[in-house]
């Protein structure tokens, strides 16, 4: 990357603005910093951010409107950073299309891990990637054709469906309804258990250790993640 | 009151009745006298008829009995002498006699009468007041102690209602206690009630007083007399007592000292009852009020000493931070970093606490792999805390309704807890198992276990084992684990294990639904 990636940084805390400012500059990024739902959507139409991590409580407009708001006009990557015990909001913020959360206080190391790939997918998207090599495990969306340890593994239908969804969407967290929409229809959004039970099936295939699995991630309270780089 | 009437005077027409069978066995006894002894003077045995009714029944059926043995003595003996000149001022004198005798033994035997039924009441007065001091003195509830002593009071005087106010803390009287009926009809209590403890005496009304219904309906209402008591104690106003009774006449005066010495002991008994409640409130403050500046201490010292040592680490940075070495620098960095997430889990578990304490913790709940779960906790602990950690779950697959963060929150603070009084190198065990649908989990460590003594008090909140003082935590993660659980409708509790250590088992409540479901996906899938 010749020139370093431009971050817009949306909170309404001066003191997380600046840290986060020397951070992230330090780390090789442009740095915006917006203290207020109006102004990030002023800056974004402005200065063409490449990534935006947006703090969930905003005074005036929220954070989930301004994700909303961003989503309606741009696919920039969000992160969302909220405070411990509003899951609920959460959810909501990744339902409305943000790629993933932070629950702060968080360290600067794991916030430079989260942005790196959130900018990897972001120029990955369009790709006519339909082979996912996430080391042990190769996925051929398209061949419908997964493979463990060069072994091929036979999938149903559904739990090759549920994997796609997964590995296409990889480092992303995907919240239980979104995955319950994509895989089994609108009308089982609410049905976690199958999903639980599915989930426990697919890493039995396609984990090396299903009990500590390393590619289908859980995100407590959230939903899952398809790790590649396990 | 009316049913006493009705058969007080039954009772006198009995004593007529038998006052007349009296005399004709008197007759009788004369004529046999007279037969066996001759002529003797039979008007003595007629007098011992007239004493022994005036004993028997008192003096209005003496009198009676008099008339009629004078008559009896004229119609079956005088006359058959022919004598009847002579007798007739004989028969006045006899009369007269007679009378006198009936009067004088008569006014006797109805006092010794009336002292044998006044010495039983006040024995059954003296009864019931030692009855009513022992239930005072005894720390039962007050409100039952009243109704208790107002029925007793009414039965032991025979009255149609007994009722206690009390003053309230805003001056108001209010029935607390009462037996039997209070037509308070147009009167207005408040005020009368008020007046009672103004004067401080006993204040009589003539009122409408509805007998109680066991009186029977031939009583129907009457009016009575209501006799109002100032309940005081010391200098202190308690309350009125009011007693009624369905009657023509009062209360005697001395049934009227009688219920004053009621009323005085009742007046004590509340009192100390009330200092009692008092007494056992501000223990109960007092208590809250030192939990609450154990809980300050403890709070305030697990908040300052990690703000210490981050102000120290960053100061010392800022002044020194060109000239110390790469290695210095980031030893003080690192203290910030860990004292931060020390003073971070401090404040989470302060929230969690309050909104436990607050009934605010609404657990989201959704279905969880109760087997991932212990997993995660493990797989993330594994090399944070000095002992192995095993898990051990079937191949089932154990759902449960919970929420999955604060099941994971749950989980962390059992196996940091088991970590910190374990030794190194030993083991935790970790294991879920379902039974009757409800699923248990079970943190085991090899630890020193602990005392049965402190098997529930270790869920207090700041609550350190003996000799745990100055163990690393708040105190307070078992409390906030019990509230998680108890929100999910779940227990917590340590079990009694045979083996060294202590064992904590956390039961979640399952569904019907839950196995059905998973045992039908299972089917489905497979």
């Amino acid at each position: 990357m010749t020139r370093g990636a431009r971050i817009l940084v949306v909170d309404d805390e001066p003191q997380i603005l600046r840290s986060l400012r020397t951070s992230l500059t330090a780390g090789g990024y442009e740095v915006q910093t917006a203290a207020s739902g109006e102004e990030s959507l002023r800056l974004l139409e402005a200065r063409l951010p490449d990534l935006v991590l947006l703090d969930l409580m905003l005074p005036g407009i929220s954070g989930l409107d301004v994700c909303r708001a961003i989503r309606a006009r741009s696919s920039v990557p969000i992160i969302v950073l909220s405070a411990r015990g509003e899951e609920r909001d959460k959810v909501a913020a990744l339902d409305l299309g943000a790629d993933d959360y932070l629950t702060k206080p968080f360290g600067i190391d794991e916030l430079l891990a989260r942005i790196r790939a959130a900018l990897r997918r972001a120029a990955g998207i369009g790709g006519p990637a339909t082979v996912i090599d996430a080391g042990d495990l190769c996925v051929d969306v398209d061949r419908r054709q997964v493979t463990l340890n060069g072994v091929e593994v036979k999938l149903t239908a559904t739990q090759f469906d549920l994997l796609k969804v997964l590995v296409v969407n990889a480092g992303r967290v995907l919240t239980h309804s979104y995955l319950l929409r994509s895989v089994w229809g609108p009308e089982y959004e609410h049905d976690t258990q199958v999903l639980r039970v599915f989930i426990a099936q697919l890493r039995r295939k396609v984990e090396a250790d299903p009990a500590h699995p390393r590619h289908i991630v859980t995100e407590s309270g959230v939903g899952y993640r398809f790790r590649l780089d396990a | 009151m009316a049913r006493f009437w009705m058969s007080a005077r039954r009772v006198h027409w009995a004593a007529y009745a038998g006052s007349l069978l009296v005399i004709l066995l008197a007759s009788v006894g004369a004529g046999v006298a007279r037969r066996l002894l001759g002529d003797i003077n039979i008007s003595l045995i007629y007098l011992i008829g007239v004493v022994w009714v005036a004993t028997l029944w008192g003096m209005g059926p003496a009198l009676f009995a008099s008339g009629v043995a004078v008559l009896a003595l004229d119609l079956f003996f005088l006359d058959s002498f022919g004598a009847r000149a002579i007798a007739f001022t004989d028969d006045w004198l006899t009369l007269l006699l007679f009378l006198l005798m009936a009067i004088l033994t008569g006014r006797l035997a109805s006092r010794a009468r009336e002292r044998a039924i006044e010495s039983r009441r006040r024995e059954r007065a003296t009864a019931v007041l030692y009855d009513l001091s022992t239930a005072l003195l005894g720390d039962s509830d007050l409100d039952a102690i009243l109704s208790h002593l107002t029925a007793r009071v009414a039965e032991t005087f025979g009255l149609t209602a007994c009722h206690i106010a009390l003053l309230g803390d805003d001056r108001q009287l209010r029935v607390v206690a009462g037996y039997g009926p209070w037509d308070m009809g147009a009167m207005a209590p408040q005020t009368l009630l008020q007046r009672v403890l103004r004067e401080g005496r006993v204040i009589a009304f003539r009122e409408t007083v509805v007998p109680s219904a066991e009186a029977g309906d031939s009583a129907g209402s009457g009016s009575g007399i209501a006799l109002y008591l100032p309940l005081t104690a010391g200098l202190a106003d308690i309350g009125v007592m009011r007693v009624a009774r369905v009657a023509n006449d009062g209360f005697r005066p001395d049934e009227e000292q009688m219920i004053a010495t009621f009323a005085r002991q009742a007046a004590l008994g509340i009192e100390k009852a009330r200092l009692s409640e008092q007494a056992r409130r501000a223990s109960a403050l007092e208590e809250a009020d030192r939990a609450k500046t154990a809980v300050l201490a403890a709070v305030s010292h697990d908040l300052r000493s990690p703000l210490a040592t981050i102000k120290t680490a960053a100061t010392g940075l800022l002044n020194f931070g060109a000239s110390l070495e790469e290695t210095q620098s980031r030893e003080l960095l690192r203290a910030i970093d860990g004292e931060t997430d020390r003073l971070t889990r401090l404040v989470a578990n302060l929230l969690d606490l309050s909104r436990i304490q607050g009934g605010a913790l609404h657990p989201r709940k959704d279905w969880v792999d109760v087997g991932e779960s212990l997993q995660a906790v493990a797989d993330r602990l594994d090399g944070r805390v000095q002992q192995h950690i095993e898990v051990s779950v079937g191949d089932e697959l154990l759902l449960v309704q919970a929420d999955s963060v604060r099941l994971d929150q749950v989980l962390t603070n059992l196996v940091e807890n088991a970590a910190t009084y374990a030794p190194p190198d030993s083991t935790i065990y970790l294991s879920a198992e379902q039974v009757d649908g409800s699923v248990t989990i079970r943190v085991r460590d090899e630890g020193p276990g602990i005392p049965p003594s402190d098997r529930e008090r270790v869920f207090e909140p700041f609550y350190r084992g003996a000799g745990r003082e100055r163990a690393p935590g708040s105190g307070l993660g078992l409390a906030i684990c019990r509230g998680i659980v108890e929100a999910h409708g779940g227990t917590i509790r340590v079990e009694p294990t045979e083996l060294p250590g202590t064992c904590l088992a956390v039961t979640l409540p399952g569904s019907a639904e839950s196995e059905s479901v998973g045992k039908r996906m299972q089917e489905a899938v497979s």
